[in-house]
């Protein structure tokens, strides 16, 4: 290597590596935006249907141990609205007026849980004692019961432990049971009937319960869609209330996935059972990458330096996706280059390699090769049975590229009618990339015959696997788009390879016979 | 092991490509060995020994009357893509013949084409199919040369080619092809032909390969390589050094064909010539190119480089 070509190498590989270390160790910049891999849209709509409503109230979604609340947003006429951390209230609100709020919440993992939230009562609890008049025999059942499991002078909290250890060890499940009469008859009770017979239990033990209602944010069902209701409960002891899940055998704290949302749903069962409202929540996941990209950039955009001059978090977000994706490229290059040039990996095509990861990235690893080797499979059948028409070749490439075509909408019209759970992956460019790679392919096996084509699938595909397999840590893509001098390290690196004189892996393999020889 | 390599002297493709090809090679020059047609009229105008284009394809609509202008080729042609790389393309037709009204072009293998398959293959070259660059191409339907008789015993159809590398204008290694059942009669080692490596001072076969793999007797006729020795073998040595003349390609391989009647005449230049010609000499290119880098060299021509030459390998 040459003197100056040294110095340019080694300003491309140390300059990068000192401007990350100067915005870490002198601009105190975190060194990676922190994880956030579990962040929920929850969505609740209230619209008053057929008659005008002078109040209406809802209670805001407030953080817990296993969970926190990122962001509210209100939706309503905000001149009718009052808010406060806990509740917002709408006043004189006409009829099909869509109320509600949007809030972000981010599920904790056990070993990041929070602080436990001051569950400390505030305000009037005898209502909490209070419950609907109940038939006589029914009365005479829940007393009879409760008398069976606890003593009148136990202490508050072993009065319900008795009946919580009662309900999670002897009731049983049964979903079509909702009378109150036949479930304590039984001891079988639907799930719902089983929350209230708790609280009617817990009340008449003389300690307040409430029953909670919020969702159970399931991670199978990430996309969006209408929630059920789901049910937890609550019960004052020592001026606390203490959550009570006796389907999940929890005393003391909630299901890991539930989100209290109607802490006292009694209150406002108005707006789930009673006509004049329709009521609905809404769940998914939130579409962004599993860091905290806005916060982060807020936070390095406030630093006063001039490397924030080339801080992409500055630009807009649609630019900023664009480099999200664009960064990993340069990346695959220098694998490519190193897999071609200093192992001697066969390929298809230069950059062939690298446009069938961005594929594989967008199909994922597994169904990408399976749609892969179909469409291979199809391409190439289609190919030897187009050899026989003697078509021009131009024209004939063109019918090769619109029956790949056709294959896909075939794929995506069958999805759709028959597997409708199943995600679409189609991308435009691999299309064409495709059609190439089968020209190719089908050429090399003419010419070559099936060993060198296969042996060039085989480099071409496991080139584009690694890369797959690179550009799967979220945190190198953050890095990259974080440090954009990164790129400037990559031409450095690929100055290296480009400059390496030296054997292939694969020509020590192919020599090797004559060095036996010699020997 | 890699030790070894460097003790013997194997030159990589890496190094190839940095060391003697980019430094010695011209961009400017690559048209004229890329192109056969622009080959044919550079070395041709100056009077090298070339076989002879019969007709040149360039656009779609000469292939109405391909039957017309091949037909009278009785004694076989070869059909190349102007452009084409490492032998793709390449149909070598052996004779012509007719049957009940039908026309068959038949290929070294035996097998029997039709007018069709022959248009739409000129037409695939035409449109680029084989191109080196993935553009449009001519289509060379070239005098097919027969291969001397001393290959008779170390080669199955097809036509024999001799391999020479010229660096700075002297031949530093050579290595005849010879075509197998497997190869389909061409003179391809990517497709199964056998490579011999040639002792430069005497022209004897000096050790053998196919796919990779040193062999000792060819595939098909079983005759034993080291008997083989290449006639009329300094000038072809000649003729590859005169090429540098009008090509001043500083590291090229330049093919030549053994005409019986003709004598050697050159097929093709290679700008990027293989390496598996190392395994045929069981011999690396290293230590030959940097003893040529070493030498004094004077010569302005080709003859004073041939000179030269034979001093260096004490032939005068």
């Amino acid at each position: 290597m040459k003197k100056y070509q040294a110095i340019i190498v080694g300003v491309l590989l140390v300059l990068p590596i000192s401007l990350v270390l100067y915005k870490v160790q002198f601009l105190n910049q975190d060194f990676l935006p922190v994880g956030r891999d579990d962040i929920w849209k929850i969505q609740i709509q209230l619209t008053p249907l057929g008659i005008d409503q002078d109040l209406v109230t809802l209670p805001l979604p407030q953080s817990e141990s296993h969970f926190s609340v990122k962001r509210v947003k209100t939706v309503g006429p905000a001149g009718q609205m009052q808010k406060n951390t806990q509740q917002v209230h709408w006043r004189g609100v006409n009829s099909m007026t869509k109320l509600g709020y949007q809030a972000e919440v981010q599920l904790r993992s056990l070993k990041n849980r929070g602080q436990i939230k001051d569950r400390k009562t505030k305000g009037d609890i005898q209502r909490y004692l209070r419950y609907s008049n109940l038939n006589q025999d029914v009365e005479e059942l829940l007393d009879n019961l409760l008398s069976a499991l606890i003593f009148t002078d136990d202490q508050d909290k072993e009065k319900v432990r008795k009946i919580f250890d009662y309900f999670t060890q002897e009731v049983q499940l049964k979903s079509n049971v909702t009378d109150l009469k036949e479930a304590l008859l039984s001891g079988k009770a639907s799930k719902q009937l089983q929350n209230e017979i708790f609280s009617l239990l817990v009340k008449k033990a003389g300690v307040p319960a409430r029953i909670v209602m919020g969702i159970f944010l399931d991670p199978e069902q990430s996309s969006s869609r209408a929630m059920r209701k789901s049910f937890a409960l609550q019960v004052l002891i020592g001026n606390e209330w203490i959550p009570v899940d006796i389907h999940s055998d929890l005393f003391g704290s909630y299901a890991d996935r539930f989100i209290p949302l109607f802490l006292d749903y009694e209150k406002y069962q108005d707006y789930f059972e009673n006509p004049d409202f329709n009521f609905k929540i809404f769940a998914s996941t939130v579409k962004v990458t599993k860091f905290d990209k806005g916060q982060y950039g807020d936070k390095i955009s406030k630093v006063d330096s001039w490397v924030n001059w080339w801080n992409l978090y500055q630009l807009p977000l649609g630019i900023q996706t664009i480099f999200y994706a664009l960064f990993f490229i340069p990346l695959g290059a220098v694998i490519l280059s190193f897999m071609r040039n200093m192992v001697g990996v066969p390929t298809f095509g230069i950059f062939t390699p690298l446009l069938l990861t961005l594929f594989f990235m967008e199909a994922g690893a597994v169904f990408g090769l399976i749609f892969f080797a179909a469409v291979i499979i199809i391409g190439l059948s289609e190919r030897l049975w187009l050899d026989k028409l003697y078509l021009l070749a131009v024209p004939r490439l063109s019918i090769l590229l619109t029956l790949m075509i056709l294959f896909l909408l075939t794929y995506a019209l069958v999805a759709h009618h028959y597997f409708p759970n199943h995600k679409i992956a189609i991308n435009v460019y691999p299309v064409v990339i495709m059609t190439v790679i089968i020209e190719r392919f089908s050429i090399t096996l003419i010419e070559n015959g099936y060993r060198d084509t296969f042996k060039t699938l085989l480099g071409t595909l496991s080139i584009s696997y690694l890369c797959l397999l690179v550009f799967h840590f979220s945190k190198l893509q953050i890095f990259l788009f974080t440090y954009p001098e990164t790129q400037l390290f990559f031409i450095g690196v690929l100055i290296l390879i480009g400059d390496y004189k030296g054997y292939r892996l694969s020509e020590i393999f192919r020599f090797s016979p004559f060095i036996k020889k010699q020997r | 092991m890699l030790a070894s390599f460097k003790k013997l002297g194997i030159l990589g493709i890496n190094r190839r490509v940095a060391q003697y090809i980019l430094p010695n090679n011209d961009r400017a020059d690559y048209p004229v060995v890329d192109d056969k047609v622009l080959t044919d009229e550079r070395l041709r105008k100056n009077g090298l020994a070339m076989p002879e284009n019969y007709a040149v394809i360039a656009s779609q609509g000469d292939l109405r009357f391909i039957k017309e202008q091949l037909v009278d080729f009785k004694d076989g042609f070869v059909i190349k893509p102007a452009s084409g790389s490492q032998g793709n393309g390449i149909v070598v037709i052996d004779k012509i013949i007719k049957e009940e009204d039908r026309t068959y072009f038949v290929k070294a293998s035996g097998q029997r084409l039709v007018t069709d398959q022959i248009r739409y293959h000129v037409s695939s070259i035409i449109s680029g199919l084989y191109s080196l660059s993935g553009l449009t191409d001519k289509a060379i339907i070239q005098e097919k040369l027969r291969p001397h008789p001393i290959f008779k015993k170390y080669s199955f159809g097809g036509i024999p080619d001799i391999r020479v590398i010229v660096f700075k204008g002297y031949p530093v290694m050579a290595m005849v092809r010879l075509p197998t059942k497997a190869s389909d009669g061409k003179a391809n080692l990517h497709q199964a032909a056998v490579g011999c490596g040639i002792d430069l001072k005497t022209g004897r076969v000096c050790g053998a390969v196919c796919q990779d793999q040193k062999i000792e007797y060819h595939p098909d006729t079983k005759n034993k390589f080291s008997d083989l020795v290449i006639p009329q073998w300094m000038d072809i040595l000649t003729l590859s050094a005169q090429v540098f003349d009008y090509c001043p390609l500083g590291y090229m391989g330049v093919d030549i064909i053994l005409d019986p009647d003709k004598g050697p005449m050159i097929l093709e230049i290679n700008a990027r010539p293989g390496l598996s010609i190392q395994l045929a000499n069981h011999q690396g290119l290293i230590h030959p190119l940097e003893a040529i880098e070493a030498q004094e060299r004077k010569g302005t021509n080709y003859l004073a480089r041939m000179a030269e030459f034979k001093q260096w390998q004490g032939l005068t």
